[in-house]
């Protein structure tokens, strides 16, 4: 009895990650920021998706829980995941670069990232479960297996 | 104490009692401002006039093409210049205070920073105390000075989308690398309309072209862009930076911030985005990008004269031109970098059911086989494209990425594009002469005016391949003494949908639209039909530049001498590049009426153009319909 209360106890404390995605991913609607389809009027309404933060509300958002460093690269990571995960395949790119860019990542320590996450991805992709899984599994899991190492292995490369 | 006799104790109570009335009194710094404003008439100032968007109306006047109500601080400043500059210089004046909830965002010093440097360059200031207000908005959204240089970029042509077939332009601030290191987390400015997302076609011509919706600035984040238009559209894109001083990004800087979350009008053919983004740099270039004596404002236009033309000082506008290739694009550069086992290996992976396990794969060694894999990761993704999630291309790039996480990481150092720039292709606008010879008609002439935009002979540059796209292209036939109008095609589309890789779904199926006017043949007049045709069918390459294509043409017309209505065209034809400055397009159809009188009519024709030159070409054309003819043209574009 007195372990488990000692467990519960110690779950209580221990804080969720600043990086947990669910927040993240729900609160800023992430999930929804995909694009694919190309409709009539996407040639002169591209604007649809940019009304949210255009600058009538924009002069208020810098308080945005929305708009730090974590949550551009959830944003970022989502929208551009294909890209990030051919790039970390091949081992380099600049949407890779521009990931580790925003996690402040030294330019000096990125072979080793880049090495530990490709290797991390080469688990992923051995699941066989891999391609059945939505793009917005994907990139949310991809997210917070990244921020995982970026805090805790990575944490003194990464800013 | 003296005693003061009785008329110095009135005149000194006077003084004291009535300071106005003993001395003129000194103006307030506003009102000194006001003052000066009204006198040197600065509220004419073509600048403040290009910072208020206003237009001069026929019948005398101003009207702004903003009609956001936050965008004036007077209640007539829509209307009036003079009242606005006067609202503004008020406005800055302003302290802080309970009705704009102390946030210093609202005050005029921030909403309206380009108006209140132009001012503060434009009056004399001295002496004047103005509140210290902190623009925290301003700032962050700037990266507290760090723009460092200002871009517009071409997403080219997208013939998937009718307005798209002319291109888009974006601004793009670029961003201080030591503050934001890549650039896809530059911030982009978009001007577009807010159309409904599923839109009926004929509902959103109507409005586009008659200025039915609003349009706004709006911002992002890069990536979205090259997202958007490089993997969703496969559009190529073309970055343009310009060549502008510290002052002038920061005056580009200061009024787009004045302009995001304002609406304007939306008018497809002229108040559009590249009228919005010409007026826009023309703020600090001092050149009109756009000639004021067409009515129609394309995105080409804006970027040929953004490479071609000066900034008042004489030096060059744009400084820098870079590529940034669509997915399609760069499944095509990487294809074509490819060796001849390397693409045995692709297509023998894409034919036999996209296993891995083929010889020709398996046998080669792991750069090669890198090289191939990194080839089939940007086909399926091209091919996931308006697929849904559970599309079958997802296991196949699936199995990619986990073949090629095992290969050592290495880069592949791909040759540079062969893309060529926008700016280097013709101008959009095409008038040309020719001196025609024909069979019933003998001997006579043509002219011929095409507001835009491109064709099939047109020097490939930064548009579609093998595609033509025309909009009101008249030809004017003097023959017999007499001139007539011979055609108008309204609209005239039409793509070859060529597959360069000859892998499936690289290309499609080739295709047209065409409505206009044209004679019922060559060889009549006065006996003009109306008609709307549309055509499929499928081109191959069979050499490198040559293409050989058929299509099945339908169409409904108007009928002429008892024609008919329906007509079905089967035809064959030939895009050959014989040469760098010889290209030629032959079509050999057979036009069949499926109602009427007409007999069956063989139509042929060939047409050749002669030169690289970006302002004019040479072109000899043979057509067959009824009447044989020959011409030979003079094409000079602008």
């Amino acid at each position: 009895m007195r372990i488990a209360i000692l467990l519960l106890l110690a779950l209580i404390a221990v804080p969720t990650p600043s990086y947990a995605s669910k927040n993240i991913w729900t609160q800023c609607g992430i999930g929804a920021m995909i694009f694919r389809e190309t409709g009539w009027a996407a040639a002169i309404s591209n604007i649809i998706w940019d009304l949210g933060t255009t600058a009538s509300s924009s002069a208020s958002s810098s308080e945005d829980q929305c708009a730090g460093k974590q949550a551009s690269a959830a944003k970022f990571i989502n929208v551009a995941y294909s890209n990030i995960e051919e790039e970390i395949v091949i081992g380099e790119g600049a949407h890779l670069d521009a990931m580790l860019d925003i996690l402040g990542c030294d330019a000096a320590a990125r072979p080793e990232i880049i090495s530990g996450i490709r290797t991390d991805f080469s688990k992923t992709l051995s699941d066989p479960s891999y391609s059945a899984r939505t793009h917005v599994q994907k990139s949310e899991a991809f997210y917070n297996d990244l921020m995982e190492n970026v805090t805790v292995k990575y944490g003194k490369h990464c800013s | 104490m003296t005693k003061l006799p009785p008329v110095f104790s009135v005149l000194l109570l006077s003084i004291i009692g009535f300071p106005s009335l003993a001395w003129p009194s000194e103006p307030q710094p506003v009102e000194r401002l006001i003052q000066q404003a009204k006198i040197k008439n600065i509220h004419e100032d073509p600048y403040w006039l290009a910072l208020g968007h206003y237009q001069r109306r026929y019948l005398g006047g101003y009207k702004s093409d903003v009609f956001s109500k936050d965008f004036f601080l007077s209640e007539h400043g829509r209307n009036n210049p003079e009242e606005e500059l006067k609202a503004t210089i008020e406005g800055l004046f302003q302290e802080l205070d309970s009705d704009s909830g102390n946030n210093p965002n609202l005050h005029a010093q921030c909403r309206f920073i380009a108006r209140f440097n132009w001012l503060k360059n434009s009056l004399d200031w001295s002496g004047v105390n103005l509140p210290k207000i902190d623009c925290e908005g301003f700032r962050k959204w700037s990266f507290d000075g760090g723009v460092e240089s200002v871009s517009l970029i071409f997403a080219t042509g997208y013939l998937g989308n009718p307005a798209s077939f002319f291109g888009h332009p974006l601004l793009k601030f670029n961003l201080s690398r030591k503050k934001v290191p890549s650039f896809l987390f530059d911030t982009s400015v978009n001007y577009g309309a807010i159309t409904p997302p599923q839109e009926n076609p004929f509902v959103y011509a109507f409005k586009g072209l008659m200025g039915g919706y609003t349009a706004t600035f709006s911002h992002r984040n890069f990536f979205y862009n090259t997202h958007n238009y490089s993997e969703n559209e496969l559009r190529d894109m073309w970055e343009y930076e310009l060549n502008l001083s510290p002052d002038e990004v920061n005056q580009i800087l200061w009024h787009t911030w004045e302009l995001l979350g304002k609406n304007f009008s939306y008018y497809f053919l002229a108040d559009n985005c590249a009228s919005r983004m010409a007026e826009h740099m023309e703020l600090v270039l001092g050149v009109n990008l756009l000639p004021d004596y067409v009515p129609w404002a394309i995105p080409y236009t804006l970027f040929d004269s953004l490479a071609h033309e000066k900034k008042k000082d004489g030096t060059p506008i744009v400084k820098r031109f870079s590529y940034i290739p669509s997915r399609q694009a760069r499944l095509r550069e990487k294809y074509l970098s490819l060796s001849e086992p390397e693409i045995d290996a692709v297509h023998a992976i894409v034919a036999d059911n996209e296993e891995l396990d083929q010889n020709k794969f398996v046998s080669l060694s792991e750069n090669h086989r890198s090289r191939v894999i990194e080839t089939l990761m940007d086909y399926y993704e091209f091919r996931t494209i308006g697929m849904t999630e559970d599309g079958a291309f997802k296991k196949i790039k699936a199995r990619l990425l986990a073949e090629r996480i095992k290969l050592p990481a290495m880069k592949w150092d791909l040759k540079n594009s062969a893309a060529t720039s926008p700016h280097d292709g013709q101008r959009a606008v095409l008038t040309g002469v020719s001196a025609v010879r024909s069979e019933k008609f003998k001997s006579g002439f043509e002219f011929r005016l095409r507001p835009a935009y491109y064709d099939f002979l047109a020097l490939d540059a930064g548009r579609p391949a093998a595609s033509s796209v025309g909009i009101f292209d008249f030809t004017f036939a003097f023959t017999d003494k007499k001139i007539r109008l011979k055609k108008l095609d309204f609209i005239s589309v039409e793509t070859l949908n060529i597959s360069q890789t000859g892998l499936p779904a690289d290309g499609g199926y080739a295709w047209k639209l065409g409505l206009g006017l044209e004679p019922q043949d060559q060889a009549c007049t006065s006996c003009s039909i109306f008609k709307v045709e549309v055509g499929f069918g499928k081109a191959f390459r069979v050499f490198d530049d040559q293409i050989f294509f058929t299509m099945l043409d339908g169409r409904i017309q108007t009928s002429a001498q008892d024609s008919g209505h329906l007509a079905l065209t089967p035809n064959i034809g030939t895009l050959l590049d014989i040469s760098n400055g010889w290209k030629m397009i032959n079509k050999i159809g057979y036009r069949m009426y499926l109602d009427g009188t007409a007999t069956r009519e063989p139509i042929l024709s060939s047409e050749n153009r002669f030169g690289t030159w970006r302002d004019w070409d040479i072109r000899l054309t043979y057509e067959r319909h009824v009447d044989n003819q020959a011409k030979v043209s003079l094409n000079y574009y602008w």
